[in-house]
């Protein structure tokens, strides 16, 4: 029974980590919280429905690159032309903008695919089931392979060999001593944009094909767990969002597990829904521990 | 400078004021009567409020073309699935005194919260959708062309027995339909000596279900049930069928939607049965014939059972009203009340004395990509509440 | 004529509310999503008091009001000490939620809240008065009032305190000035009027719901406080007009072109998401607000 509950943690762990990812990035680098960045999963998935199944009838292989690669773009677009301007102003200033962007981002989904569940059928193999004891699709291990395994990469050879990605850790360990020394601002808030977009849109994706039906709030629950993830882990900390992602995802599923079996708390099971732990969660790490668990940086308030 | 923000603030409203009034249809010289429809025409279940509103509209337009004479129309509005929308919609088409009914073609909750909003304006309030137990009988006068859910899960609960269950686990939403079919399904399935071994509930915006399924495929039970509205029930059987669960799978009338059926996409369903309401859609009668080949025309699709139901409804009032020109809300509920039996394209139609029509429901099963009815052997019989 | 009285009452409460939210947001650069929290918490609670337990519809409101205040006080006394202001708004946002999920679980009537809330009722007999008309002119009163005492506030030595906490704490720290006990009075009384508002939204609709504390709230109430412009209380019933009557034209005019009404509900968002963004960079009064950097509790 736990057993189970811990697969689906990770399964979900996985998405959390990945979309947990993209918060901290921007959050580090940028000092605000990007309150679009859930709604890129809605439009990198529903890109793909478009150019697959949906309306052109690209094969998989293909759509799903290009809505990434689109995705992306479009949130590095974002980001250029509001967040950024708006973060140079304050980070509070980013923070309304960023909701104001989510806002239109769910009515432009809703209003070119209307808000009803559209099927997204797709992956072959992917959606059968590698075996007995290990309950998880084969999308469940490509996304956790790909997930953490594009991360880890990300961060071997990305953020720490090329000169891009040094000067983006520093950004995020240390804005200000960054903009001291003159580090190229534009790219990399930009290129922290792109990233964050490209992660969010296959997350999306991957969450299209699992629940095979698809609606515009896709993104924007999920989107918001994923951000206590990240503020579990400690909102500057890349590596404590990852792993904050897979905490919350098996917290959640224990919990709803544990629930289930004390048929008393059957009427009260939404008090322990996975958003009500989320928001429980945010709130009593806000209040006791604002760094979160993993964070190493020096300020003694976050 | 605050005479300036007034003296704009003052501006703006009287122009918003005016544009806001001008969307009031003003009273004409020859009769109009008004047909309120408060249905979800946003949110996740639109597509089931754009097809309701299309068959009413179909009704309204056939109903102007047979009685030259009288002039019907339609005041459509949008309870964007909250009670509290309807309860303002409602009131505001209750105010409008040549509208003669109101159908709530919305859930369950939404219902209830329509009906109290209009409870002592006299409207007729018929609904083709909201089957809760509890809304007959809460003191307004509501009609309903669809059969309660007590209907729907005696039906249910009697297919089981005739699948050979004895066990069944229940996988429910947390609104007030589901919830109240279970309720139904429990009572029903243990009068007839079974027994509910697991209940797993969710909330309306749950996408995985995993560790409900997980709960439920545990306690190993002969039938699954699960109360939900159409896109969690989509949602369930793709995902119980993919994690390798494969007990039949019932569902309410809800399911039944084009809707489902585009959703499992190639997936086999497995062995899943609904309820429905007699019509068989594969081979209609002559009568449903033409109502569905006048639907598709219009809307280019089929119906739905909501549809249906929805147009019955309408259908039923224009008929009421162009028997008794003239007709007014009070002589209305009296014609509906004293109804012997129309025949609608859903079945006859006519009221018990809570308000609920005296029909049963059919089971189906998902065949050839289309819902086929079951024999005749396989329907059950409503326990009158 | 039926409309017009609805529409004024409605954004009458609405004024209430903003009201107390453009002081926080403004005057004391307090950046809290919680509005929506407590104006649903004040509507539940009035409900309840009102419907269930039978008091009059005045006294549900002022009780529940006050009783709503009671929670803002340890809500503020727990993070406006220890929070800055980005966290601080993340922990409201967080609240008003966390009461979404609570009101929809344990808080009655359940997924879609309770109907048949009692209405206003009436000082003067109904035939002499209509009774729409007099729970209009009672709102359009409390507005007023409100309006006013806030102006009043602005003028008085509070004022200017809260004025100088936002500018520079520290600096008011060292003047002499307790920046947190300024920031919690602000809260408290922006709180009360929050409820309040939500109270006279219950009994104005019959009906109360979790999603009165949604994310659709929030943003409205963002869209509005914005709108108010930032120094005048009477901004806010320009706001709150706005705010009420955007969504009820869009919805006649779409129904009238015979349009999907859904397209206008998301045209509505979508516009209040552009407001909010074309407002951040071009509303002047926002400027003295945006260039405000970010402070340590």
């Amino acid at each position: 029974m736990f057993y189970e509950a811990i697969i689906n943690g990770l399964i979900v762990g996985a998405i959390y980590a990945v979309v947990a990812l993209g918060y901290s990035l921007v959050y580090s680098v940028l000092g605000f919280v990007n309150f679009a960045h859930g709604d890129l999963l809605a439009v990198g998935v529903y890109l793909c429905l478009f150019l697959s199944t949906g309306g052109l009838g690209l094969p998989l292989l293909i759509a799903i690159p290009v809505a990434v690669g689109i995705t992306g773009l479009l949130a590095a677009g974002i980001g250029r032309l509001l967040l950024i301007p708006a973060a140079q102003k304050s980070s509070l200033a980013a923070l309304l903008v960023a909701i104001g962007v989510s806002v239109i981002l769910q009515s432009a989904l809703a209003a070119v695919f209307t808000s009803e569940a559209l099927p997204f059928h797709g992956g072959g193999f992917l959606g059968t089931t590698v075996s007995a004891w290990l309950p998880m699709k084969w999308l469940h291990v490509a996304t956790l392979a790909g997930g953490v395994g594009s991360l880890a990469l990300l961060w071997a050879f990305f953020f720490h060999r090329s000169a891009l990605g040094l000067e983006i850790r520093a950004s995020a360990s240390n804005p200000r001593a960054a903009q001291i020394l003159g580090l190229r601002r534009e790219q990399v808030f930009t290129v922290v944009f792109l990233i964050s977009g490209v992660f969010a849109a296959l997350a999306g994706i991957a969450v299209g094909l699992d629940d095979q039906l698809i609606v515009p709030t896709l993104g924007f629950s999920l989107g918001l767990r994923a951000f206590v993830a990240s503020v579990i882990g400690g909102i500057r900390s890349l590596g404590g969002a990852v792993a904050g992602g897979f905490l919350l995802g098996i917290t959640e599923n224990l919990v709803a597990a544990a629930v289930l079996q004390v048929p008393k708390l059957a009427p009260y099971a939404g008090a322990f829904s996975k958003d009500a732990i989320a928001m429980v969660v945010l709130a009593l790490v806000l209040t006791w521990r604002p760094r979160g668990v993993f964070d190493r940086s020096l300020e003694t308030r976050p | 400078m605050k005479t300036k923000t007034l003296a704009r603030t003052v501006l703006c409203t009287l122009a918003l004021l005016v544009t806001g009034c001008t969307g009031r249809p003003g009273n004409q010289v020859s009769k109009v009567y008004r047909i309120g429809i408060v249905t979800p025409l946003t949110g996740e279940v639109q597509d089931l409020g754009k097809e309701m509103l299309a068959a009413a509209q179909l009704a309204v337009g056939e109903a102007n073309a047979a009685n030259p004479g009288m002039h019907f129309e339609l005041i459509p509005r949008d309870d964007q699935g909250s009670a509290a929308s309807a309860a303002l919609v409602a009131r505001s088409i209750v105010q409008d005194p040549s509208a003669i009914a109101l159908i709530a073609a919305g859930t369950s909750a939404v219902a209830k919260g329509l009906i109290e909003a209009v409870k002592g304006s006299g409207i007729a309030v018929l609904t083709s959708t909201a089957t809760a137990s509890d809304l007959t009988g809460s003191g307004a006068p509501l009609f309903r062309v669809i059969p309660p859910n007590s209907a729907q899960a005696a039906s249910l609960a009697m297919y089981a027995h005739k699948l050979g269950v004895r066990t069944a686990a229940i996988i429910f939403e947390q609104d007030d339909y589901s919830v109240d079919l279970k309720e139904a399904f429990k009572r029903s399935f243990t009068q007839q000596g079974g027994a509910i071994i697991g209940e797993a509930p969710f909330e309306p915006d749950e996408t995985a279900f995993r560790s409900q399924l997980n709960q439920l495929a545990n306690v190993k039970p002969g039938v699954i049930l699960a109360a939900a509205q159409h896109v969690p029930v989509a949602r369930i059987l793709i995902r119980a069928r993919e994690m390798g669960i494969s007990q039949p799978i019932l569902a309410g009338e809800t399911a039944f939607t084009d809707k489902l059926l585009a959703a499992l996409g190639k997936a086999d369903p497995g062995q899943f049965f609904l309820t429905g309401s007699g019509m068989d859609l594969e081979h209609p009668s002559a009568r449903v014939s033409s109502f569905l080949q006048a639907f598709e025309a219009k809307s280019g699709k089929r119906p739905g059972m909501y549809g249906c139901y929805t147009y019955d409804a309408v259908s039923l009032v224009t008929h009421l009203a162009a028997k008794s020109v003239g007709i007014d809300r009070q002589h209305l509920i009296t014609a509906l009340q004293e109804l012997k039996g129309y025949d609608g394209v859903t079945g006859l139609i006519a009221f018990e004395a809570g308000g609920n029509v005296a029909r049963e429901y059919t089971i189906y099963a998902v065949r050839d990509g289309g819902f086929q009815p079951l024999s005749a052997g396989a329907q059950g019989k409503s326990d009158k509440q | 004529m039926d409309f017009i009285v609805y529409a004024v009452t409605a954004a009458a409460i609405m004024t209430v509310l903003l009201v107390g939210q453009q002081l926080l947001l403004f005057d004391t650069g307090i950046f809290s999503l919680g509005g929506a929290a407590f104006f649903a918490c004040g509507a539940y609670l009035s409900a309840v008091l009102s419907k269930n337990a039978g008091y009059p519809s005045f006294a549900a409101m002022l009780i529940a009001a006050l009783a709503v205040t009671g929670i803002a006080l340890f809500v503020g006394v727990l993070w406006l000490r220890t929070l800055r202001s980005d966290f601080f708004a993340l922990a409201t946002l967080a609240l008003s939620l966390a009461t979404v999920v609570v009101l929809r679980t344990v808080g009655p009537g359940g997924l879609t809240g309770m109907a048949g809330v009692p209405s206003f009722g009436t000082i003067v007999p109904p035939d002499v008065v209509p009774a729409p008309v007099q729970t209009m002119l009672l709102c359009l009163a409390v507005a007023i009032l409100s309006i006013i005492a806030v102006q009043a506030l602005r003028g008085q030595r509070i004022g200017a305190i809260a004025a100088a906490v936002r500018v520079d704490e520290n600096v008011a720290a060292t003047l002499g000035f307790r920046p947190l006990l300024v920031k919690l009075q602000i809260f408290l009384f922006s709180s009360f009027l929050a409820a309040l508002a939500g109270a006279m939204q219950a009994h104005l609709l019959g009906v109360v719901e979790p999603r009165m504390a949604s994310i659709d709230m929030i943003v409205l109430l963002l869209v509005g406080t914005i709108l108010s412009g930032g120094k005048r209380a009477w901004g806010c019933a320009f706001g709150a007009m706005v705010v009420v009557l955007v969504p009820e034209v869009l919805q006649r005019v779409f129904v009238a072109r015979a349009e999907p009404q859904w397209r206008a509900f998301l045209a509505c968002q979508a516009a209040y998401g552009g407001v909010i963004i074309v407002m951040i960079f071009c509303g002047p009064w926002l400027q003295r607000f945006t260039g405000v950097r970010l402070r340590r509790a």
